[in-house]
């Protein structure tokens, strides 16, 4: 899993954890002075409960006590004898009616009033009204100058209580009475006032809501508040300032050992293979990033044990890549650490570099027909010889399977064909019967040398010295080839990309593989029997040639890949008459190919056509055959479906008795060079009976690269059935009837 | 052989019903007697037992039967077996229940006070069938006295004044010959008008004129004569420590012929102990 940001340095997060902190103490502080606020809140709402029941209790109380007072009027007997006979009522008002001891002094005015609520008698100087609703008799308080008064009226009965007299009223100063009655310890009195509205009355009960007033400061909440505020500021600054002090002292002792690490890391990364610094040896203040300094230093130490050790096996192993296990030289890696050396060297001076490269040909069936232990004896031998050979400043090296290379500074051409021949004259001494080896081991030389004034060339010397080996195992060619610019153009077809992309087109796919035919004539009639299928490429309107293909198809091994193609093609061109009926068509299969098991089940798509065509399968002698056994029993298989056998190039190649011998072969076709010295010397005895022979034990023999017709009546007369060459067709796409000369004719009848 | 069992007979039970009334006093009544237009007086009536006398007694000046002297003397009386009738004077107030301050308006005269005491007489003698004994106490004493000398037929068994005292008589009162002819002059100028007069132990008796010389003719002088003419003389108990009488009041008592108790160490009202001196004097005087 990734984070999705980046790390951050220790000095950012220790100052954004302190602005973190800052910020939680912030949080909390002012959580801390909400709370206070609440509490304060909460106080004040408790006290202005508190002085609501103060005012409501007072309230209460005065109200009771002036209606108590009023009362106890009612039924005071002067103020039912006033109601019985108000004659004397002016008087008595003034002189009874408020200086009575019933009445307290906040009652400032008191009046009669009959049954129907009128006043006993007008008094100029009466506070209350004229008249009262005797229907609806109720308290209210009325507003006189801001000042709220109460006006209580109560009935006046006989003693008896059973008969109305008429009524009395009190007028009285509520906030005197009030604040006689009540004790206030949270109302300021001062602020005490009374609002009504714009009506002119309120009922009695209404009082209250109509009291406005303000709460005595309550010092006990107004202190408690400033301490605690006081207090959670004091803590809310020192823990800031703390902060601020401890968090940048604590994060240098964290992060100071932590840097050093990381410093010590860093260092550690530039000099990987440095030993730990005395310097970080000082043991650090904090004991888990101690143990990582501790743990980090036995890590390097053992990491750079790890790197001696790793530096000894890579060397050790450098060794061992560098030599040659079995043969004792410089392996292919010192080759090319070796070749990288002289490119460095002469890339910038000029100076004369030769390769050669040594190859021995068909080891391969050295390996398979003698086994590995003597193949590598053969490697020694090689390997031994060349050490012998060559002197200490020409490095040699193995390149791999059978191939050696000298890399020659400062040896020109000739110096260089010289060693060669002195190789191949010690090679061929070599006694090779003593490791249990009849035929006799090739050694193929190639020879490339940098031109003085052509420095690319450098570049280029391994593909030479390739190319010159590979003409030096053509069959034919000197073992000893030193590399020339025409074998650069011929070797197109090996190193080409334009024809290794065509052929592996071909091979893999069929692409642009086509099959030209040459007749094969009866040399007795000069009529084709039959006509040898012989391989090409059409790519990009231009054919690819057998000398351009078999070479890249021979060194990447695709032997059988191509001879499947070819089996696929020639079955195409049957099947659309391509190829008259009741002649044949042969087929050559190189040597792998012969001992693949999967070559009958490409053949039998040609048994059709076997009742309209003879159909033959060409072994080329050239192409040494690993396993004889394996060969002899396929080829046998394939002479029981049908199919005829042919040695092909017989005479210029191994074994060609040997083949000849154990191979179920039915037709021999002599080689060319060994048909040309029969036409040269016709009278050639050896070569007259050996061609005898063959025929007499029952093989149909061919000559092939006939020219002419002498050659072709010539050799008609030694035995030859059948002859092939340009003198009966070269081979084409299409198939023609051989345009014999007359005295072939003549010859013929 | 035990006795057979027999029931009670009607006499038996006749007694034991007599115990029972006797055992449980009947308790008092109010008693309402109209004395003037719209003008109601009250009484309670103590009823007595058999034998016992019928006693009016009557209150002070603005006072009322609750007043203590009265109440306890009433209660003593009437667990004696005396019926009691102690009324309210209304002083011009229906049902007057609570005593009169001086600065009242007081709309009643001497003659209306003695005209109810008149009419709570005629109504407990004929109540009671009997004549009634008078027992007064202080300005009732001399309302009493009113009554007595202005009614020579009254049902009137015996009279018992208790601290009698007169107007303008004594260190208490307040009135004076000039505030007498004052009120002369007032009620021939304008006699409705309401005055504040000194008047007994009132500074500003509120009264009109005529109300006012009712009173104030009551002097000690004409209390002394009404007592001397009177066919049947009263008895007068006075507290030897009364001090709102005046040191030459006993005297002249004395010298008019007029039978006179003192007891010691009383004081106009007759308070704590010798409150029980009173009572066994007046009863018994009543026995």
């Amino acid at each position: 899993m990734r984070f999705p940001f980046k790390p951050i340095p220790i000095s950012l997060f220790t100052a954004l954890f302190v602005a973190l902190f800052l910020l939680l103490l912030f949080f909390f502080g002012r959580i801390a002075y909400l709370e206070i606020d609440d509490l304060e809140n909460k106080f004040q709402a408790a006290s202005k409960a508190r002085a609501e029941r103060e005012i409501q209790r007072a309230l209460n109380l005065s109200i009771e006590h002036i209606e108590a007072q009023t009362e106890q009027l009612a039924k005071w007997e002067e103020v039912g004898q006033q109601l019985h006979n108000s004659m004397f009522y002016s008087y008595w008002y003034r002189h009874r009616a408020k200086t009575n001891h019933l009445i307290s002094q906040h009652i400032i005015d008191v009046a009669l009033y009959d049954l129907q609520g009128r006043m006993l008698s007008l008094i100029d100087t009466a506070l209350l009204p004229e008249s009262i609703e005797v229907q609806q008799v109720s308290d209210y308080v009325l507003m006189n100058q801001f000042e709220p008064l109460l006006v209580v009226i109560r009935p006046v009965w006989d003693a008896k209580g059973e008969s109305l007299q008429g009524y009395v009223a009190t007028l009285s100063r509520i906030i005197p009475q009030f604040l006689s009655s009540g004790q206030f310890n949270l109302v300021d009195i001062g602020t005490l006032s009374v609002d009504i509205g714009n009506t002119d009355r309120i009922a009695s009960h209404e009082l209250f809501g109509a009291i406005h007033y303000e709460l005595i400061s309550d010092d006990y909440a107004d202190t408690l508040k400033r301490v605690m505020t006081e207090s959670v500021l004091r803590l809310a600054g020192m823990a800031a300032i703390l902060s601020l002090i401890i968090f940048p002292l604590a994060a240098r002792i964290m992060s100071r050992p932590i840097l050093q690490i990381s410093q010590h890391i860093d260092l550690l990364k530039k000099h990987s293979k440095a030993t730990v610094t005395s310097s970080f040896q000082q043991p650090l203040l904090i004991r888990e990033l101690d143990k990582i300094r501790q743990s980090l230093n036995d890590y390097h130490n053992q990491l750079s044990d790890a790197n001696t050790n790793l530096d000894e096996k890579r060397r050790q192993l450098n060794d061992l890549t560098q030599l040659d296990p079995l043969t004792g030289v410089r392996s292919r890696a010192a080759f090319d650490e070796y070749w990288n050396e002289i490119n460095d060297v002469f890339q910038h001076s000029r100076g004369q570099v030769c390769l050669i490269l040594f190859d021995l040909d068909h080891f391969k069936a050295v390996n398979d027909t003698y086994g590995h232990e003597v193949g590598d004896e053969v490697l020694i031998a090689v390997s031994q010889t060349l050490k012998n050979t060559l002197s200490d400043q020409e490095q040699l090296f193995r390149l791999g399977g059978d191939e050696f290379m000298a890399v020659l500074i400062g040896v020109n051409a000739r110096k260089a064909m010289q060693i060669a021949k002195q190789v191949h004259l010690a090679f061929s001494r070599y006694p090779f019967k003593e490791i249990g080896i009849l035929e006799p081991i090739r050694l193929s030389m190639g020879i490339a040398h940098t031109k003085p004034d052509n420095q690319a060339s450098l570049a280029s010397l391994q593909w030479q010295v390739n190319v010159a080996t590979y003409q030096a195992k053509r069959p034919g060619q000197p073992n000893i080839i030193l590399f020339t610019e025409e074998m650069a153009n011929h070797a197109q077809g090996l190193f080409s990309s334009r024809t290794h992309s065509a052929v592996f087109d071909a091979i893999s796919q069929g692409t642009g593989l086509i099959m030209h035919y040459q007749p094969i004539v009866n040399l007795e009639n000069g009529e084709a029997q039959y006509f040898e299928a012989l391989v090409r490429i059409v790519h990009e309107g231009k054919l690819i040639m057998p000398s351009h293909i078999f070479p890249l198809v021979e060194a990447k091994g695709l032997e059988v890949d191509l001879d499947r193609q070819v089996i696929l093609k020639i079955e195409s061109d049957l099947r659309s008459g391509l190829i008259p009926p009741g002649t044949g068509v042969s087929i050559n299969l190189s040597a792998p190919c012969i001992i693949e098991n999967e070559l009958f089940d490409w053949l039998e798509a040609l048994s059709p056509y076997m009742n309209d065509y003879k159909i033959l399968l060409e072994i080329t002698e050239t192409a040494m055959i690993t396993q004889m056994q394996k060969a002899r029993a396929h080829l046998s298989r394939l002479q029981s479906m049908g199919f005829r056998i042919a040695l092909d190039d017989f005479g210029s190649g191994y074994s060609s008795l040997r083949y000849l011998g154990n191979m179920p072969v039915d037709v021999v076709k002599f080689d060319i060079n060994l048909t040309r010295l029969i036409d040269s010397q016709g009278k050639n005895p050896i070569l007259n009976h050996l061609a005898q022979m063959i025929v007499e034990c029952g093989h149909l023999l061919v000559a092939e690269g006939i020219e002419s017709a002498t050659s072709a009546r010539q050799l008609g007369r030694l035995g030859f059935q059948y002859g092939q060459g340009y003198y009966f067709g070269k081979p084409a796409a299409t198939i023609v009837k051989p345009a014999l000369d007359r005295g072939y004719a003549e010859f013929s009848a | 052989m035990p006795d057979p069992v027999t029931f009670p007979s009607i006499t038996r039970i006749a007694c034991l019903c007599l115990l029972f009334c006797f055992a449980f006093p009947v308790s008092s009544e109010i008693v309402r007697l109209n004395v003037a237009e719209n003008t109601v007086a009250t009484a309670e009536l103590m009823p007595g037992e058999k034998g016992g006398k019928t006693v009016l007694i009557l209150h002070g000046f603005l006072q009322t039967r609750d007043f203590f002297t009265i109440r306890r003397l009433a209660d003593a009386l009437n667990e004696e077996g005396h019926a009691v009738l102690i009324p309210n004077l209304s002083l011009g107030i229906d049902q007057r229940q609570q005593s009169l301050a001086c600065e009242a308006i007081h709309t009643h005269s001497l003659e209306q006070d003695v005209s109810e005491i008149a009419s709570w007489v005629e109504w407990l003698s004929d109540h009671r069938e009997e004549p009634v004994t008078l027992i007064g106490h202080s300005a009732g004493s001399l309302l009493l006295l009113a009554y007595l000398a202005k009614t020579p037929g009254a049902p009137v068994e015996d009279t018992l004044l208790v601290s009698l005292i007169a107007f303008a008589q004594g260190p208490i009162a307040k009135e004076s010959e000039d505030d007498r002819l004052a009120a002369i002059a007032h009620l021939e100028h304008d006699g409705d008008e309401v005055y504040a007069y000194p008047l007994a132990f009132c500074d500003k008796y509120v009264t009109t004129p005529g109300n006012y010389l009712s009173y104030v003719s009551w002097n000690g002088e004409k209390s002394l004569n009404s007592l001397k003419n009177l066919p049947r003389r009263p008895i007068v108990i006075l507290g030897g420590q009364d001090q709102r009488l005046g040191e030459d009041w006993f005297p002249r008592l004395k010298q008019a012929g007029i039978e006179v108790i003192e007891i010691d160490g009383a004081n106009h009202f007759f308070n704590h102990e010798h409150e029980f001196d009173l009572v066994d004097t007046i009863s018994e005087r009543l026995h």
